[in-house]
């Protein structure tokens, strides 16, 4: 459904004749651009949002498809692109527009990178307290959300940003929120970008807030044979009201497991958490998981991993969307308390299959990484598998995302899972910022 | 514009079908009950039901659509936009009788209620298991969480947890044609666009809202709070400044100027001293050791900006007596003039103290005391225009300074409403902060809902720049005493 050969050099010609020279790509170096094995017909460079916008309106004008892509660490994510046409990479819209740091606030261009910007609110001891790669951009993280350890404390991407101005698919540049803390005149359509997957609007501008960085951060972890026995202890720990940046179990163990490159030289599982704050309350925190793991049975005790832990990035790197033929990687999200009979089921799983797969529970919020290893994992036994996840998924109240998996497994699965009752509206909201598929046609939750 | 045409006969009997003949309320001296809110713009509604359920509502907004009658969604009435008052006449919809509790979940810290729910009730019954809800507007005693919801409203502890968005994580939504839906769920992060995030804070006119699931908060091990005196604005504010300049974000950073204490002491006793220009009330919370830590740090930063004193206050009746100042605030203003004007804009914090000296200069330009009482920290002000309606022209002006201080808001980098809502009041001041493509963009998520003028006709969106005018000068008439910031 991509292009013919002749609809493309119109729609070359056309953002030829809208844009600078130089902000427009073709030939071999488009291949770096691929989206699940398609490759685009050019990749446009805009510096501008008035560059973001003629790119857009071009293309919606020849009815050709766009991928936004930020630092593209997180391509793998999505369904197969109906058409693709485009890509339209933010990177150049990098800039720093306002910060205050006594307003705790900052406004940037979506194309700066999580590096970049962390880089300058450390100066001021702030940060953005999302789990993305350094390379990510922030558009990027905005647009698809970010889930990893510091979920836990931090909350939802959604609680971080004030405002976004958005390119929308006929490149009309509009603005919600603003750049305040609080703020509700008018609809809070905000909201509706974030996670989108791009699918309604190019972010190319964003107000945030940042939070001061704690004074003391210690990770601490304690190891145990049962992946359930850990899911108890974390679960305890977090009913406690201790200032816990993070809180998580990973395993397995050892060094072919997830955290291998970290001074963890147990088997088994590990609960671990980060504590946060003034010396006093991490050291009080850190007493009171001793005490907890001590009660929980955990004969190892706790071990104290200092405060610039690996196994943070470790976490990270685990949940990392990816295209390949030997892994599925899969996130559920279910309600904390079903953490406990979905790690039984995976267990169960991994017996029948006979693969050993790395876990990362946030079981504070409820979401679970597994990351299945193994060949053929592209073909009817991960189908198998991830028809078996899901399932258990649903019967617990939740939902099975799939984020890394062969391009061949795209073709019989929607790997947002199965859309709910309110996917009406969903369509809906679609059909009127985006009625011509211009944006990620097909890549969303229901091939949206 | 008052629409006092009565129903047809068979409405009201097609109503009374749903509901019960006894929450069907049409005699004009029942429905006048329900022509106001906390801001007296006043319009009557044709009729007033109060349904029971969800499914009742569902019939009910049915009904309306079939006869093309409007809908306006209530609660406690004690918003501070006119967003309950049904200017088009229509059905008020009436949500107290929906105040179940359905469901505490203390395990993982989630509640589902129906709309009707008073906002501190829920607080209260969750409290047993150690969990309280976020959001605590001063009208918590009143307002309910349905109405929380349609306004994200907002609080003073809102500035370390954030507003009702923040803390919602569901919706069961009755939609234009009557179909129920349920958008979110306790499962976080559900994958496909965030329909509960668009639907709070749309101020009753995408859906109608009928469960709600929240997320509750565990109560803190410890808090500390401190009542900070200050000679000088100027000191306060920069005291706000230097305090989350240094990393402390406070659960609650409010400051008071000098109308505001010389309103409450004499009224309320709380201990605010009668010749101080500004206190701010700031709580630190947690655990201990973070709290006695914090507690000093925030005391010693406030001295250094020139605090001449610092009370402060553990949990108990002390602190309570400190709350109690901040939360009757603007009911005592009534002490000092006969009406007053309650403003609701946000500026960045370090923008306050000259943003705080300009709307003096408004108030004395026009001849008018202003009293601000505002959640500082957020840099959320409320600034009170003390009037006296009964002189002539005096509303008008007090209208003028009012225009005149949001504009200082917006020029300031911030905007027209922080907590209260667009409703009937700020309708002509959206295209200060929005542009036409930005408020199209609103527009196609309205279509998206399918509610077009079903649901609160009228309200939010800018009609023609001239009758904005109307909208806020019946705001302007209001605030009587039950009023809060």
């Amino acid at each position: 459904m991509t292009m013919s050969p002749v609809q493309a050099s119109v729609l070359l010609d056309s953002l030829a004749s809208r844009l600078p020279k130089g902000r427009l790509v073709t030939g071999v170096e488009v291949e770096r651009y691929e989206v699940d094995g398609l490759r685009p017909a050019a990749v446009a460079l805009p510096e501008s949002v008035e560059e973001v916008s003629a790119v857009l309106a071009a293309a919606c004008g020849q009815r050709a498809a766009v991928a936004p892509w930020g630092g593209g660490t997180a391509m793998a994510l999505g369904n197969l692109p109906r058409t693709y046409d485009l890509a339209l990479v933010t990177r150049s819209l990098n800039r720093i527009l306002e910060y205050e740091p006594a307003d705790l606030t900052l406004t940037v261009q979506a194309g700066i990178t999580m590096a970049a910007l962390a880089s300058e609110l450390k100066r001021h001891g702030q940060f953005l307290p999302l789990d993305a790669p350094e390379e990510a951009t922030l558009g990027g993280v905005l647009s698809t959300g970010a889930f990893g350890p510091r979920r836990h404390a931090y909350g939802p991407v959604r609680d971080w940003v004030l405002g976004v101005h958005v390119v929308h698919a006929d490149g009309r540049a509009t603005k919600s929120g603003g750049r305040v803390v609080k703020n509700v005149a008018g609809y809070d359509m905000t909201k509706l970008y974030l996670g989108s997957l791009g699918t309604l609007g190019v972010i190319v501008e964003a107000s945030l807030k940042v939070t001061p960085l704690p004074a003391v951060e210690e990770t601490w972890a304690a190891a145990c044979p049962s992946s359930v026995e850990t899911v108890r202890l974390a679960l305890d720990a977090d009913s406690r009201g201790l200032r816990l940046g993070a809180l998580t179990v990973a395993g397995p163990l050892g060094p072919d497991g997830p955290l291998a490159e970290t001074r963890l030289d147990s088997r088994g599982y590990a609960v671990l958490a980060q504590a946060v704050g003034s010396r006093a309350a991490v050291e009080r925190s850190l007493r009171d998981l001793d005490a907890l793991a001590s009660d929980h049975g955990f004969t190892g005790g706790g071990v104290r991993l200092g405060g610039d832990s690996k196994v943070w990035e470790a976490l990270r790197a685990l949940a990392r969307p990816v295209l390949s033929d030997n892994v599925l990687l899969v996130r559920a999200l279910l309600s904390p308390r079903r953490v406990l009979p979905w790690l039984e089921r995976t267990a169960a799983l991994a017996a029948k299959t006979g693969l050993a797969p790395a876990l990362a529970a946030h079981v504070g919020t409820g979401c679970v990484f597994t990351r299945w290893q193994g060949p053929g994992l592209g073909g009817e036994r991960g189908r198998g598998l991830l028809a078996a996840l899901s399932e258990s998924a649903l019967t617990l109240g939740g939902a099975a995302v799939v984020e890394g998996c062969a391009i061949e497994l795209k073709h019989h699965v929607d790997v947002w899972g199965r859309p709910r009752a309110d996917f009406a509206l969903m369509r809906r909201l679609k059909e009127q910022f985006d009625p011509h598929g211009t944006l990620n046609p097909g890549r969303f939750l229901g091939r949206l | 514009m008052t629409s006092s045409a009565t129903l047809d006969k068979h409405v009201l009997r097609e109503l009374m079908a749903i509901v019960g003949r006894d929450y069907v309320l049409h005699e004009p001296t029942d429905l006048m009950v329900f022509e106001y809110d906390a801001t007296i713009g006043r319009s009557l509604p044709q009729v007033v039901v109060l349904p029971e359920t969800a499914e009742q509502v569902s019939a009910v907004v049915k009904l309306a659509h079939r006869y093309g009658l409007p809908v306006t969604p209530r609660g406690a009435g004690t918003g501070l936009s006119g967003g309950a008052i049904p200017e088009m006449g229509g059905v008020l919809l009436a949500l107290t009788r929906m105040k179940r509790i359905l469901e505490v979940d203390h395990q993982e810290g989630l509640a589902l209620v129906e709309p009707g729910v008073v906002n501190l009730d829920l607080s209260r019954a969750v409290k047993p298991y150690g969990l309280y809800f976020a959001p605590d507007p001063a009208s918590q005693r009143a307002c309910t969480v349905g109405g929380n919801v349609a306004e994200n409203a907002g609080g003073p502890h809102c500035l370390a947890y954030g507003v009702t968005t923040n803390h919602v994580l569901g919706l069961e939504l009755v939609l234009a044609d009557g179909e129920m839906v349920w958008v979110g769920g306790r499962t976080r992060d559900l994958p496909g666009y965030d329909l509960t995030g668009a639907v709070i804070g749309s101020e009753g006119t995408l859906a109608i809202v009928t469960k709600i699931l929240v997320r509750l908060l565990r109560l803190p091990e410890a808090v500390r709070t401190l009542l900070a005196v200050f000679d000088e604005m100027d000191q306060a504010s920069n005291a706000v400044s230097a305090i989350i300049g240094q990393g402390f974000v406070p659960a609650a950073l409010e400051m008071m100027d000098r109308e505001v204490i010389q309103a409450v002491e004499p009224v309320l006793h709380v201990g605010y001293p009668m010749d101080a220009d500004a206190v701010l009330l700031i709580e630190v919370e947690g655990v201990r050791e973070a709290v006695a830590e914090e507690g000093e740090a925030v005391e010693k930063i406030c001295r250094a900006e020139g605090a001449r004193d610092v009370r402060v206050a553990e949990e108990g009746p002390e602190r309570d007596r400190l709350w109690a100042g901040r939360k009757g605030a603007i009911g005592a203003l009534g002490q000092l003039a006969p009406n007053y004007y309650v403003l609701d804009g946000t500026v960045p914090r370090t923008r306050l103290p000259e943003v705080l000296r300009r709307v003096g200069e408004v108030g004395q330009k026009h001849g008018f005391r202003i009293a601000n009482v505002f959640h500082a920290g957020d840099g959320n002000l409320h600034p009170n225009i003390l009037f006296d309606a009964r002189q002539p022209g005096e509303t008008e002006r007090a209208l003028e300074a009012g225009s005149e201080i949001m504009r200082i808001c917006v020029d300031a980098g911030g905007t027209i409403t922080g907590e209260h809502g667009i409703g009937a009041e700020k309708r002509k001041f959206m295209h200060w902060v929005f542009s036409d493509d930005d408020l199209e963009v609103m527009s196609r998520l309205k279509a998206v809902f399918g509610a077009g003028e079903l649901f609160n006709p009228g309200k939010m969106f800018p009609t023609d720049k001239e009758s904005g005018e109307v909208g806020q000068a019946q705001i302007m008439r209001s605030t009587g005493p039950d009023a809060y910031v």
